[in-house]
């Protein structure tokens, strides 16, 4: 009996689904790239450049600071830079847990089924209740003002939708026939959870990850911007927002304009790369 | 005294309605005895039942269920798991598509080693070949580095086997097998389980809705219509001498030969 030998094929397939092939995801990769080394490079070349207050106040964008400089004389472009390192950093670590600590509970929820799926269900339930920036706002207010609790704030309110995700795919999961032989050869149900169910509903949750970076950075700044994530003079591109506020009424519109535009860019490129993991691991 | 026996099963859903009604039937060592019928006859819910493997809103609302001499279903309860495992009517969609043949093979053999309180660890890859080649595949080892999407149905069908022969069971049930493979491949499979359950010793249910496939693998049958057992005879009688005007039926409309005139002629008798 001859094996079919598609190996081969396989690999090129393989290859293939790997290239990038679509413009503006080459395009987000760029952007996201460019600001994560500069966030890393700028930085070490500028050492404590971005709270030093070495130039006069609200200079204009030119070619000695190419974003200008804020009320206090700090290069708004080395600020952006700290800041983006801050941000990006922030934006995966949230994807991440997120995906990790979503995927688990939603498939553990699913194989066990009845009372721990329906707790479980009840709980994100009432997390979901909540707009995810204000549920992220009452748990750092409660906390304290410290950007790691606001990190861990965005966290809680991101989880119940991977749950949500996870668990729907991994009801489809449990059905499946291997399920029933594996509860057949003597696997217990967290067994199950772990080894068959988590791993093929994995692929979804993974996907939406990438959006959940883009909404964590867009959450933090907000939360940053009302106040209680980065403390001032830490560079974080919402604190940035908030300080330049008061200058863009008086026609200063740099200091706040920048940060917002490393804002849009980084945010918009993750979703990007969503979209386009989407397509490629439907 | 019977490898199998199943006295006054009745599966309902939680609305109560019954899906199997007063089903009873015996398995002999190393006897094929095929369960026929319609979709929706009930005859995969019966074998899904004796393994605990009911689907959700589906239970087991009364009856007993025997194997080896040791009860092992009483009405709703699963006393025990019984010393049973299942092949099933989608091979590739049985095996998970995650892993390899060869993780998963690996996987259950040191499940059933532990099983058994033995620890041993460095043959488990020789007995996984072992147990491939056994199923007349010529590569095995080519076929535990693959993933069951890169492998056609038959041969994840023997992979199946494979595995529900490594856990050395007194019962072995199969549930429609060879359905979504092609013929050639149909006949191999039959050959092999026929030939690997002889070896062994095992009692099969062999449930399908094929006739033909019946008539070649069994030596008793149970004709279900309706969540009831309308017949249940040797194969040689239900095929020459069915009794039951379903099975009458049944049989002309698979062409096959015991056709009585009143079905013939197109009434419908009873």
């Amino acid at each position: 009996m001859a094996v079919v030998d598609a190996s081969a094929s396989l690999r090129g397939n393989a290859v293939a689904r790997l290239r990038i092939g679509n413009p503006a995801a080459v395009a987000a990769f760029v952007m996201l790239g460019t600001i994560l080394v500069l966030g890393i490079v700028v930085p070490m070349v500028a050492g404590s450049g971005d709270v030093a207050q070495e130039y006069d106040g609200l200079l204009g964008p030119s070619l000695d600071h190419p974003f200008g400089t804020d009320r206090y004389g700090r290069d708004v472009f080395l600020r952006c830079m700290a800041a983006a390192r801050i941000d990006i950093a922030l934006g995966l670590t949230v994807a991440i847990a997120v995906l990790i600590i979503g995927s688990v509970i939603g498939a553990v929820s699913a194989t066990f089924g009845r009372g721990v799926d329906a707790v479980v269900m009840r709980a994100t339930d009432i997390l979901l209740a909540f707009p995810g920036v204000v549920l992220a706002l009452v748990i750092t207010a409660s906390l304290g003002k410290n950007p790691w609790y606001a990190a861990i704030a965005v966290i809680i309110a991101f989880v119940p939708l991977l749950v949500r995700l996870s668990r729907s795919k991994a009801l489809e999961v449990r059905s499946a026939d291997y399920i029933s032989a594996a509860r057949l050869s003597g696997a217990n149900t967290w067994q199950i959870a772990f080894q068959h169910v988590l791993p093929n509903s994995f692929k979804y949750p993974f996907v939406q990850s990438t959006l959940v970076a883009s909404w964590a950075i867009l959450d933090f700044a907000a939360l940053s911007f009302l106040g209680v994530g980065v403390q001032p003079p830490d560079a974080e591109w919402g604190a940035m927002i908030a300080e330049g506020v008061g200058d863009n009424l008086l026609g200063s519109w740099w200091p706040s304009f920048f940060p917002g535009l490393m804002i849009l860019l980084t945010a918009g490129s993750f979703q990007v790369i969503g979209d386009w993991l989407d397509r490629k691991l439907r | 005294m019977s490898l199998l026996t199943v006295d006054g099963l009745s599966i309902q859903t939680r609305a109560g309605v019954g899906l199997v009604r007063d089903l009873s039937l015996d398995v002999e060592e190393g006897e094929v005895v095929g369960i026929v019928g319609e979709s929706g006859s009930g005859k995969t819910m019966t074998a899904l039942s004796l393994l605990g493997l009911l689907p959700d809103g589906v239970h087991v609302s009364a009856g007993t269920a025997d194997l080896e001499g040791r009860r092992f279903l009483d009405g709703a309860r699963l006393l025990e798991r019984p010393n049973t495992t299942m092949i099933f009517q989608n091979p590739t969609a049985a095996l998970n598509p995650t892993m390899r043949i060869g993780a998963q093979l690996e996987r259950l053999l040191r499940f059933l080693d532990r099983a058994e309180g033995r620890r041993r660890n460095g043959d488990r890859r020789d007995r996984a070949t072992g147990l491939l080649a056994s199923m007349g595949i010529n590569d095995p080892e080519t076929v535990l580095g693959r993933y069951p999407h890169q492998l056609s149905g038959g041969m994840n069908q023997r992979v199946m086997i494979a595995m529900a022969i490594a856990a050395r069971p007194s019962l072995l049930i199969a549930d429609e097998p060879t359905t979504g493979l092609d013929v050639t491949v149909q006949a191999q499979i039959l050959e092999l389980i026929r030939s690997t359950v002889a070896e062994h010793g095992i009692g099969v249910l062999f449930v399908s809705h094929d006739m033909g496939v019946i008539a070649q693998m069994c030596q008793r049958v149970a004709v279900m219509y309706d969540g009831e057992v309308r017949e249940f005879a040797d194969v040689d009688d239900v095929f020459h001498a069915p009794r039951d005007a379903y099975t009458r039926e049944l049989l002309a409309a698979a062409g096959e030969p015991g056709l009585s005139e009143e079905v013939a002629d197109g009434t419908r008798a009873g």
